[in-house]
């Protein structure tokens, strides 16, 4: 089976009863009141001085569940949204001596204001802000006191998004861009040359979280969804680009993903 | 109408700049390490900068041996060529590396390791395992890497090999308990070269009664050579097993690195207890790894640790009683240091 992940989808897309709404595009999920499942595979490159002077790169894999429905006190101009996205990767320096095996997850929950048929008609702006937490962490098998690096990370982020359904011939499509950029949180990172026996077995803490915000830390989270209504169900294609860094502690590392998404949406 | 067009187009125009000024910010603070192509002059160079942002001794050393890790540079960057094979390649790393005289600096690759042991190999190793082995002889008992014994003048002898040999509360409290009748103890820690720092901190806890400041340990804080935090003190806590409360006479010699090092020194002073044989090997540095573009991997001291009046320990501890194996106690099958030990009891 070349494209299992594909036919997954669409065997899940196709047992998910749609509970859309009539528009005038036809019976669709509306994109404000639904929840999402999609799993993407991607490549990933990875660089952490704590643990080498060298980027790794590899395979991706992630799972990102969304959820998104108005709120009812502002009579539906306010949205809120949580997203939990889990990846994992396996990665190699070009020399391929060594190998980092990573996995994190995910989570933001954010509110947004929306503007509907701003532009065109169909068209929905949504700007708002996110609150975040991400723990996972990135082993390299080369051994040594050195071998693995911890992420935790509380973030405030700035959220905005566009949206806008159309029709191709009968099929009604809704395409959306969106953006999280972290601009202020706290993040663990060792010291420079902080050994991890030190601050678990001796506890010895030394500015181990780190004010975090664009300047030391220019991060990005970039989504872009199609949303294909087939006859009850809604089949949900994406690429998802995340750009995650850090100069904390005189320590530079950096995450840039890149990953084909595929999932199925449900009306809430 | 113009109203709304008017909020229409600003709303437009905040989205683009919101985004230009993201994207600016992103592409102006890309987070990136140094290209590094896979030739003689950028494995060099990548090696130079591990050890020169990274390791700890680098201000110490320059005192110390009078290393500077600006001429080594100059001194080993002209003994690079495109044609030079990977095993000549390693050979001048390795020798530049050497430089640190540093047991915990090395340089692996698939075909050898680069090291610079001279912290033992310049000097008598004052250890028979032969002679040793025939001290424990056929009857000793094991708790897990500690061997030991009691010895026929009612003397404990226990032989702990490496510190990479796990030890829980329970082997050591079971062995101090068997030999708890015998007039003193003889901890034999020669040739031990470390390995778990846990261990020896375990182990020594079982040989002191209260609280014990035995030492400090400080990390990098930034790539510069005096970039330190503030050190920190290191205290031992008792253990709540069986403690020796008798003589206890610590043998040495110059393999004694590492962890046996640390372990040497959060004892040295403490009631009861003698250290005996030749002066510890040192290596007080916590080893971190690192690689280099062709993939060879790099060991380096990264944390130092200090005794507890903030005295570099990086090569070694002197011992209470100096001693030397005897190379004609050794022809007739006694180990000197041994019985030395075996008389101050």
């Amino acid at each position: 089976m070349r494209f299992p992940i594909l036919t997954i989808a669409l065997t899940l897309c196709s047992l998910t009863k749609g509970q859309g709404v009539d528009t005038q595009y036809g019976k669709c999920a509306p994109a404000d009141r639904q929840t999402s499942v999609t799993f993407g595979i991607g490549r990933t490159n990875q660089y952490d001085t704590y643990l080498s002077p060298l980027e790794y790169a590899g395979p991706q894999i992630t799972i990102m569940n969304e959820r998104i429905r108005p709120l009812q006190s502002s009579g539906g101009r306010v949205l809120f949204q949580s997203v939990l996205e889990a990846d994992a990767n396996l990665s190699r320096t070009k020399a391929k001596t060594s190998r980092y095996a990573g996995a994190d997850i995910h989570y933001d929950a954010g509110w947004y204001r929306a503007w509907r048929d701003v532009i065109f008609k169909n068209m929905t702006l949504r700007a708002g802000a996110q609150v975040g937490a991400t723990v996972g962490g990135l082993y390299c098998t080369r051994g040594g006191n050195n071998p693995a690096q911890a992420h935790a990370q509380v973030r405030l982020s700035l959220s905005a998004a566009a949206q806008y359904s159309f029709k191709i011939k009968r099929l009604p499509v809704t395409a959306r861009y969106q953006a999280d950029a972290p601009m202020l949180g706290a993040a663990f990172s060792p010291d420079y040359g902080q050994s991890y026996y030190e601050l678990f077995i001796k506890s010895g803490y030394d500015h181990n979280i780190v004010f975090t915000h664009p300047a030391n830390a220019p991060t990005i989270r970039q989504l872009t969804t199609l949303d294909l209504t087939l006859r009850h169900s809604t089949l949900r294609l994406g690429y998802l680009c995340t750009i995650r860094q850090g100069k904390l502690n005189h320590l530079r590392q950096h995450q840039w993903a890149r990953s084909f998404m595929i999932g199925w949406c449900k009306t809430l | 109408m113009i109203g709304t067009l008017r909020i229409i187009l600003r709303r437009i125009s905040a989205a683009a700049l919101s985004i230009i000024v993201m994207g600016g910010c992103l592409v102006s603070s890309c987070v990136r390490g140094e290209e590094y192509s896979n030739t003689p002059e950028s494995n060099f160079e990548a090696l130079w900068k591990v050890v020169d942002e990274h390791y700890c001794f680098l201000d110490y050393k320059r005192e110390a041996i009078g290393v500077d890790w600006n001429s080594i540079y100059s001194k080993y960057r002209v003994r690079l060529n495109n044609k030079m094979t990977k095993l000549q390649l390693f050979e001048v790393l390795s020798d530049m590396l050497g430089e640190l005289k540093d047991g915990h600096v090395n340089l692996y690759c698939s075909a050898d390791v680069g090291r610079n042991w001279s912290w033992h190999e310049d000097y008598p190793v004052n250890l028979s395992t032969e002679l040793r082995d025939a001290y424990l002889g056929t009857d000793y008992r094991i708790a897990s890497g500690l061997k030991y014994r009691i010895l026929s003048d009612n003397v404990g002898y226990m032989v702990y090999e490496s510190f990479q040999n796990a030890i829980g509360e329970g082997n050591i409290s079971d062995a101090l308990y068997y030999l708890r009748s015998c007039k003193g103890l003889i901890l034999d820690v020669r040739g031990n070269t470390g390995g778990e720092l846990t261990y020896a901190d375990r182990l020594a806890s079982h040989f002191i009664n209260q609280r014990t400041l035995t030492g400090y340990f400080c990390h990098k804080n930034g790539p510069g050579h005096s970039d330190f935090s503030t050190p920190k003190p290191e205290y031992l806590e008792p253990s709540d097993g069986f403690r020796w409360q008798k003589r206890c006479i610590i043998l040495t010699n110059r393999q004694c690195y590492s962890s046996t090092n640390t372990f040497v020194r959060n004892l040295k002073g403490q009631p009861n207890i003698t250290i005996m044989g030749d002066q510890t090997g040192g290596g007080s540095g916590m080893p971190f790894n690192s690689e280099l573009p062709n993939g060879w991997v790099v060991r380096f001291s990264a944390c130092p640790m200090f005794d507890a009046n903030m005295q570099h320990i990086e090569f070694g501890i002197t011992p209470d009683i100096p001693c030397a194996l005897d190379s004609a106690d050794l022809m007739r099958g006694i180990d000197s240091i041994i019985e030395r030990a075996r008389r101050e009891m």
